[in-house]
């Protein structure tokens, strides 16, 4: 069944991934071009003597040329004590739709250009930028034991933003959106971009202090990164994670819930089984302010002591699609409700840096600042800094009931007080 | 392969068509906590063609060399139906036409080092590591080595087969106490052999030492300083602050940016000479021909603190009618070549570390390069640590040193260079539309800025 021959007492897997993309992409308000690519991945890992290693090329036929690269390598492979998962029952799950392979580029094109329009209209100075494209993906898995699986998934991907250049002010701004098919309202997409560039077309200055910040759902993940970080498997099997005691024990404000659910039908973010075959499921990676469930895979589950949680990748456990539940505060009451503060849609280098201490800092690309309750226009040339760990503890404001449905993540607003804002 | 390329091309009925084909053999390794966590080999293999015709783009991608033909068909009809849009002028500024057939001058060929002999010289590094200190947790070692064969033919009669090398090297250390978790590392990087990842160890153990001191180091306070960057830093710094506003790409169909960006103006002090460059082998940087069969050339960007040039690709170099660099490049088969920086480079000035940190009453040294990010405007870069600088003296270690300016202050604010110029190399690279990590380097001294925003604690 796995398609090649192994030595006696080796365990084999082979993964296949072939996947088609298309798409059209404006840049500068203008066609830019198209693009059309294929590729077809294999990767055969194999245990021998307890040892794992990996191959994998996008070379046609080389599955036996893998075979004996992951053979030859496996001596030196990493020491593993589990087995491969035999015959696996999973449900299979709705990623797919027949009609993506019918967008083709005129109506990418066509799309395209009225997104660059829409803009254009607003300020024919604005620099308009677009993309839109296609994939269709196949996934194969099987291994010697017996498992043997594969999903089929469908993506649409939009882009729609912008440079506003006046002298040496560069304003950029823009949203995305994914959706398992062609679904996406390109109307509220436009409508998003063109409030946040009126919005932040005035700049304002901010003193240097702490305030209140509303953080819009696109960087939230930044802020999450430290418990996200500190609940997979492989920083608590290593000995890095500050979590590593704290399951079970009361760490933040308890509107706080964090999920991973792999199992959502009809999202670009999930899958039937994970890369190693092992069923996805929901976790609760924070229950009501309390560590909860950890993200594993099936070496970190071993060294664990627990079930994996169907989250194994290629690089050790990783998220399907992060979930931060939603609060009650609508957007507009919560912005009402700050005399002083700022609601920050963009920052930069907010990813970078040691996610295990819980700080997260970064320059605000795209900020605007509250004043009485009213959006009073776009700051320039600071940056903020929380402590995730302190701050979703003592600072949570609010989370909004209004979510947005990020590429493999869905988030409200979230509001924190005390955050520190440091300008020039 | 010559004249697989070479007659595929000839359906080509476009302005402009080129073929990229590589097969590359690449090894991971990877340390993670105490034992080797992670082996692989892996051979990518394809190729690409890329078509233009009346100002619009074609590209398809493909991993057979029986789907060429029909990728030349596919990139054609796609750049048929763009310049069909576009009714506009394919502008590609004139390259020499090169037959070449290249294989780099390796100081030692990691081919020639045995598996074993890897593994062993890591190993040695992770015991380094484990060994130091009982408050270090983990090790993080990375070792990326990837030797692509890389064919490149166009229509114009350029055809080019070149060997390249990149090894990329993180070595590190975790250290943690109770909720606190820190690391230190250091970066290792070479084009031309395995040379760099000898004789880590003294550099190494320094690492372990700052990751243990780091557990007592309080976080910076957030502030203005006057920072001093170390190389490495100032490696980042150059490459997030100023090389990628000077990509062409950001200006070339856009006026404003182009008015902006005018050549002739001043950015900085005349002290400050910024440029790019496919030298240095030793770096990650280093290239002979971009993904367009550009020779790669020093490109100055700032010469005694005027803007002189930009980083080009062939359309942006036609459009903006400018000089074509070598600096059109693509991370892989199924990409594009996109304006791309090499190893970026300030050059060195002649003060000492001691000079430039004696006057001032309370800054910051920051140390070591720990990624970073750019809007063109405005940018952030993070260093490894810093040490706050207190009555022209070094003083106490702080740690999550992260710093951001707005480029077209931050350069005026340059008063002083360094004579200590380094390279900048490690395991990452830079990301740009998606194409990442690209291997990127290079050549700085110590900067002192001026007026630096810095995040951190209340």
């Amino acid at each position: 069944m796995i398609g090649f021959i192994l030595p006696e007492g080796v365990q084999g897997e082979l993964h296949r991934r072939t996947y088609r993309s298309w798409g059209v992409s404006f840049q500068n308000s203008m066609f830019e071009g198209t693009s059309h690519s294929r590729n077809d991945l294999r990767t055969v890992r194999v245990i021998d003597s307890g040892k794992m290693s990996t191959a994998t090329s996008t070379k046609p036929d080389c599955e036996e040329e893998l075979v004996k690269t992951a053979l030859e390598l496996s001596k030196y492979g990493t020491v593993v004590d589990y087995d491969f998962p035999g015959r696996t029952d999973y449900e299979q799950i709705e990623l797919a739709d027949p009609s993506v392979a019918e967008i083709d580029f005129p109506e990418m094109i066509e799309i395209g250009e009225d997104l660059v329009q829409s803009l254009l209209q607003i300020d024919e100075n604005i620099r308009a930028s677009a993309s839109l494209g296609a994939q269709e993906m196949q996934v194969n898995l099987t291994n010697s034991n017996g498992f043997s699986g594969t999903y089929v998934k469908t993506a649409f991907h939009v882009s729609l933003g912008a440079q506003y250049i006046q002298g040496q002010d560069f304003l950029r701004f823009g949203e995305s959106r994914s959706s398992w098919t062609n679904d996406i309202d390109y109307l509220e997409l436009k409508k998003e971009v063109i409030q946040l560039f009126e919005w932040a077309r005035d700049v304002t200055d901010i003193h240097p202090g702490t305030y209140p910040v509303i953080f819009a759902p696109g960087q939230v993940g930044n802020l999450l990164r430290p418990f996200i970080a500190s609940l997979n498997g492989k920083a608590i099997a290593r000995g890095i994670s500050p979590l590593e005691n704290k399951i079970g024990e009361s760490l933040v404000d308890d509107r706080i819930t964090l999920v991973d659910d792999g199992t959502l039908a009809r999202q670009i973010s999930s899958a039937p089984f994970d890369r190693e075959g092992i069923p996805t499921r929901r976790n609760i990676l924070i229950d009501r302010g309390t560590p909860k469930d950890i993200l594993t895979d099936l070496e970190t589950a071993k060294k664990l002591g627990v079930k994996p949680s169907g989250n194994g990748t290629e690089n050790g456990p990783a998220p399907h699609r992060t979930i931060l539940v939603a609060g009650d505060a609508s957007l507009k009451s919560l912005i009402k409700s700050i005399d002083q503060g700022l609601i920050v849609f963009g920052t930069m280098g907010a990813w970078t840096g040691n996610p295990y201490g819980g700080n997260v800092s970064g320059t605000i690309s795209l900020g605007l600042k509250i004043v009485g309750g009213e959006i009073a226009g776009r700051v320039k040339n600071c940056m903020f800094s929380i402590n995730s760990f302190t701050h979703f503890k003592d600072n949570l404001i609010d989370l909004t009931r209004e979510t947005k449905a990020l590429g493999n993540a869905t988030y409200p607003y979230v509001a924190l007080d005390d955050v520190v804002i440091t300008t020039g | 392969m010559k004249d697989l390329l070479r007659n595929a091309l000839k359906s080509a009925d476009v302005d402009y068509c080129e073929i990229r084909f590589e097969q590359s053999e690449f090894l991971s390794i990877g340390y993670q906590g105490k034992e080797l966590d992670r082996i692989v080999r892996d051979n990518p293999y394809g190729g690409n063609v890329r078509a233009l015709d009346r100002g619009g783009w074609g590209f398809s991608s493909f991993n057979s060399l029986e789907d060429l033909k029909e990728a030349v068909k596919s990139a054609c009809r796609q750049a048929r139906i763009a310049g069909e849009k576009q009714r506009g002028e394919s502008k590609l500024a004139s390259a020499p036409i090169i037959e070449d057939d290249y294989t780099p001058e390796y100081t030692l060929d990691p081919r020639e080092v045995s598996l074993d002999q890897k593994i062993s010289i890591l190993d040695n590094y992770r015991d380094i590591i484990l060994g130091y200190d009982p408050a270090i947790t983990a090790a993080q070692i990375t070792y990326n080595e990837k030797i692509t064969e890389l064919y490149f033919a166009n229509t114009e009669g350029t055809y080019i087969r070149q060997e390249k090398l990149d090894i990329g090297s993180s070595l590190g250390a975790t250290a943690r106490r109770g909720m606190l978790t820190v690391s230190e590392s250091i970066g290792r990087g070479s084009s031309i052999g395995f040379d760099c990842m000898l004789g880590a160890d003294y550099e190494l153990k320094e690492a372990c030492d700052l990751a243990v001191r780091l557990l007592d180091a309080p976080q910076v306070k957030a502030g203005v300083y006057t920072v001093v960057c170390d190389p490495a830093l100032a490696g980042l710094f150059v490459h997030e602050a100023f090389g990628h506003l000077s990509e062409a790409d950001n200006a070339y169909k856009n006026p404003r940016m182009a008015e902006t960006m005018k050549l002739g103006r001043r950015l900085g002090r005349d002290i400050l000479t910024i440029y790019d460059t496919g030298e240095y082998p030793q770096n990650r940087g280093y290239l002979k021909y971009d993904d367009e069969g550009v020779p790669t050339r020093r490109a100055y960007l700032v010469k005694d603190g005027i803007l002189v040039g930009r980083l080009h690709s062939r359309e942006t170099a036609g459009i903006m009618g400018e000089p074509i660099t070598g600096n059109a490049r693509a991370l892989n088969y199924t990409f594009p070549p996109i304006v791309r920086m090499r190893n970026t480079c300030i050059a060195p000035g002649e003060a000492s570390l001691e000079d430039m940190i004696k006057d001032i009453d309370l800054g910051l040294y920051a140390v070591g390069s720990g990624g970073g990010q750019t809007n063109g405007e405005m940018f952030n870069f993070m260093a490894r640590h810093g040490f706050m600088i207190r009555d022209g003296k070094i003083a106490e270690l702080v740690r999550d040193v992260k710093l951001m300016g707005n480029v077209f202050t931050t350069l005026e604010n340059i008063d002083m260079i360094g004579n200590d110029l380094k390279a900048r190399d490690g395991a990452g690279g830079c990301g740009k539309g998606g194409q990442m990590p690209l291997p990127t380097s290079g050549l700085c001294p110590s900067i002192r800025i001026q007026n630096v925003i810095v995040g951190g604690g209340k």
